[in-house]
């Protein structure tokens, strides 16, 4: 807990305006190649380009199309996945250049939820292991802390009684109770950036709710920062601070989430936030909605100019040729587009 | 008698009712033996879709709507079936009485279709995408009406109708491509009823609203009639006339989406809709569902959502029937009767 490389900025978990945010994406750009037809090679550009940041204190929701490149610029900050160009800050330091110790600070510090727990989990180990095992990298060591720890875990992730749940393999719970273990794995390890990727796509409705409370409860009491990669807008709606909005490896508009669910500026962004459906008939029904045409172009043959102009409704020339640069709006978002105010 | 009750509630159909209803369902029961117990996927359902209807089933995963779907094209493969029982009456036919010869003929006939919930798993991923859609068209087309009629119906689900495109094999196309390819099959043979299982959990929210929007279109302009099962309540809003709401094994509400959705009579339908996130409001604990839905093999007597109902009392003990609400729905809940409405202890 002591070996932040900057202490002063960080020591309560709050972010100390001019100091750099704890986790940082800048620029970062991934290509994969992978092997195509008749062995032909082909790069596919995940990512080009692209910078976020996570700050203590907030939640904030990373959203876009499906081959955008969330999970990817997931993996990227958690050092899963190594970019061909740009860098990972942790306090303001690259991730190749931290010291031994900043690096097992980064490594504590920064935890992960999976989309599917069935597979983050071993199914040979019983939950009391699984977590006695993060317990240890945190120097947990005797049997009966490990026993308080892991019940206090349990029970703050709503696995009551801790100690049947425990004793239990992975495939004697529910995907919702698994859901929960991975969450609690996460949390043993006091994490202040918590890296969040589709936690809850594989979950019943009722169980989303109870998962996406369970996170948003830690969030607030430890004034972590969290980066929620989700494709439910009604979930960013209702517990997002800021939303980053990716399409085809770039950033298209961030910002504030009020603002962007009441004046989106990005073409993109209005097109995904149309796509909402609604609960209240009354309001609205399919045959009403504007549909995006096309397909999301291929990673392998991106769009020249802005990436979107193909599918934009309201694309001008200048799109196809000039790739917009992100630019800081009035309101105090960013957006990357020409036509933007 | 009950049945019939809800049948005609809310309609004055002088006509016998059967003849109005395309699809009839009524009591079907579907029980599986696993490890030696019986797991009471579909215990008594009824459910109707008129011609040219769009109508939702929802509920929590595990609630039997995957059984209840398939069991209609009686496509149970592998299944330990311990009991089936009921009647599946499709345009004046129970299809549970059919021979398999029979069943397969009208399959390939046919007025009813599928689109399953993994989709994936049934495109053959050696042969081309217009290949495969083509096999699906009855087989009395000559071959350049076929080539003609796949073009179609890949331009109807928004797929690029060109040869080139045709000649693509699954892998090559994206998940929302295939999921459409997959329709484009189901509605190969123009279908009468369309039933689709989570037609669009897989994909991205703007082409599930492309998806989405083919499916309303098809079903407005040629008259075909929807059966939806999700567990989206927002989709079964924007798509639906009608909607169904099951829980472990049994319809517990039913009736007009717009009536249900705002004044919802079960209180696990008002759970479900308290549960989405859109509902509720940021860090505001609203009540929505606790706990899931209970082992279908050992189910308590009485109501079955009695241990996760926060209005269970001791009349639940009994199991409740499906009974007309004052505001036209049918609900399987004690407190849903008109009369008990007053003492709703919430
Ligand atoms: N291991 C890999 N090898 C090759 N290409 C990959 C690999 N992982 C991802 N990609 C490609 O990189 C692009 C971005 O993928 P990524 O998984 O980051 O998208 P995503 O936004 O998380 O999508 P989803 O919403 O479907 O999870 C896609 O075109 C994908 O096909
Ligand atoms: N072949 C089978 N043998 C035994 N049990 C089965 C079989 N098929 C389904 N079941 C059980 O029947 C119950 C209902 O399953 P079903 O797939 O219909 O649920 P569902 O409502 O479609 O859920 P989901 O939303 O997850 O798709 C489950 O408990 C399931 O385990
Ligand atoms: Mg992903
Ligand atoms: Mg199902």
């Amino acid at each position: 807990m002591s070996t932040r490389p900057d202490q002063s900025a960080t020591a309560e978990g709050v972010s100390i305006a001019g100091a750099p945010p704890p986790l940082a994406a800048k620029e970062v750009s991934v290509v994969y190649r992978t092997r195509g037809d008749f062995g032909r090679r082909t790069a596919r550009h995940a990512l080009n380009r692209t910078s976020i940041e996570v700050n203590y204190g907030e939640l904030v929701a990373l959203v876009g199309e499906s081959g955008s490149g969330k999970s990817t610029l997931s993996k990227v900050l958690l050092d899963l996945a190594s970019p061909s160009a740009g860098e990972v800050a942790y306090h303001g330091k690259a991730l190749n250049t931290l010291t031994r110790t900043e690096m097992r600070a980064y490594r504590n510090e920064v935890q992960v939820v999976f989309q599917d727990p069935a597979a983050s989990l071993n199914p040979r180990q019983r939950i009391w292991k699984c977590l006695a095992s993060v317990l240890e990298l945190r120097g947990v060591r005797s049997q009966l802390e490990l026993n308080e720890e892991i019940t206090k875990l349990l029970t703050g992730v709503g696995l009551n009684p801790a100690e049947s749940f425990a004793r239990r393999f992975p495939h004697e719970l529910s995907g919702g109770q698994q859901q929960r273990v991975a969450i609690a794995r996460a949390l043993a390890m006091k994490p202040r950036i918590v890296i969040a990727d589709e936690p809850l796509s594989a979950l019943d409705v009722s169980v989303q709710a109870q998962v996406l409370d369970l996170m948003i409860d830690h969030q607030k009491r430890t004034n972590a920062g969290y980066l929620l990669v989700t494709h439910d807008l009604n979930v960013v709606r209702a517990v997002a601070d800021r939303v980053v909005v990716m399409y085809l490896g770039s950033v298209v508009e961030m910002g504030d989430a009020e603002q962007i669910f009441e004046r989106p500026q990005h073409p993109y962004t209005r097109a995904l936030l149309s796509s909402r459906l609604s609960i209240d008939a009354s309001k609205r029904r399919i045959r009403d909605r504007p549909i995006l045409t096309g397909d999301v172009p291929s990673t392998t043959a991106i769009p020249s100019g802005c990436a979107y102009h193909p599918r934009c409704p309201i694309a001008v020339e200048r799109c196809s040729i000039d790739a917009p640069e992100p630019r800081v709006t009035g309101d105090g978002s960013s957006v990357a587009c020409h036509l933007a105010e | 008698m009950r049945s019939a009750s809800i049948a005609e509630c809310g309609h004055e159909e002088s006509n016998a009712v059967k003849e109005t209803q395309l699809l009839d369902i009524h009591d079907l029961v579907v029980h599986f033996l696993r490890e030696e117990q019986v797991v009471k996927a579909v215990d008594g359902v009824d459910l109707r879709v008129k011609p040219g209807e769009s109508v939702g089933l929802v509920g929590e995963s595990g609630s039997g709507k995957t059984v209840l779907s398939r069991s209609i094209a009686r496509l149970m493969a592998n299944a330990v079936i311990d009991k089936m029982s009921g009647q599946v009456v499709f345009q004046n036919t129970d299809l549970l009485s059919l021979s398999e010869r029979e069943l397969e003929r009208r399959r390939r006939k046919s007025f009813l279709s599928m689109v399953f919930q993994d989709p994936l798993g049934y495109l053959n991923p050696t042969k081309r995408v217009g290949r495969q859609v083509a096999e699906a068209l009855p087989p009395e087309l000559s071959r350049r009406s076929r080539r003609h009629r796949v073009a179609e119906l890949f331009t109807q689900v928004g797929l690029p109708g060109d040869k080139a495109s045709l000649r693509l094999y699954p892998h090559e196309f994206s998940g929302g491509m295939r999921q459409r390819v997959l329709i484009a099959m189901a509605l190969a043979s123009r279908p009468r009823l369309l039933i689709a299982d989570e037609p669009t959990t897989a994909l991205d929210v703007t082409v599930q609203v492309q998806v989405l929007n083919t499916l309303e279109r098809l079903h407005r302009e040629q008259d075909m009639a929807l059966l939806v099962i999700t567990h989206d309540l927002a989709l079964v809003a924007e798509l639906c006339d009608r909607v169904y709401v099951m829980y472990a094994g049994q319809i517990v509400e039913s009736g007009d989406v717009e009536t249900v959705l705002s004044s919802p009579h079960h209180p696990y339908t008002q759970g479900l809709i308290a549960s989405m996130p859109g509902q509720r409001r940021r860090m505001n604990k609203v009540d929505g569902l606790v706990g899931s839905v209970p082992n279908l093999a050992l189910l308590p007597s009485g109501c079955r959502f009695r241990s996760r109902c926060p209005h269970a009392f001791d009349r639940c003990e009994e199991m409740p029937p499906l009974m007309p609400t004052s505001t036209g729905s049918t609900s399987r809940c004690w407190l849903s009767e008109p009369e008990a409405e007053g003492e709703d202890p919430s």
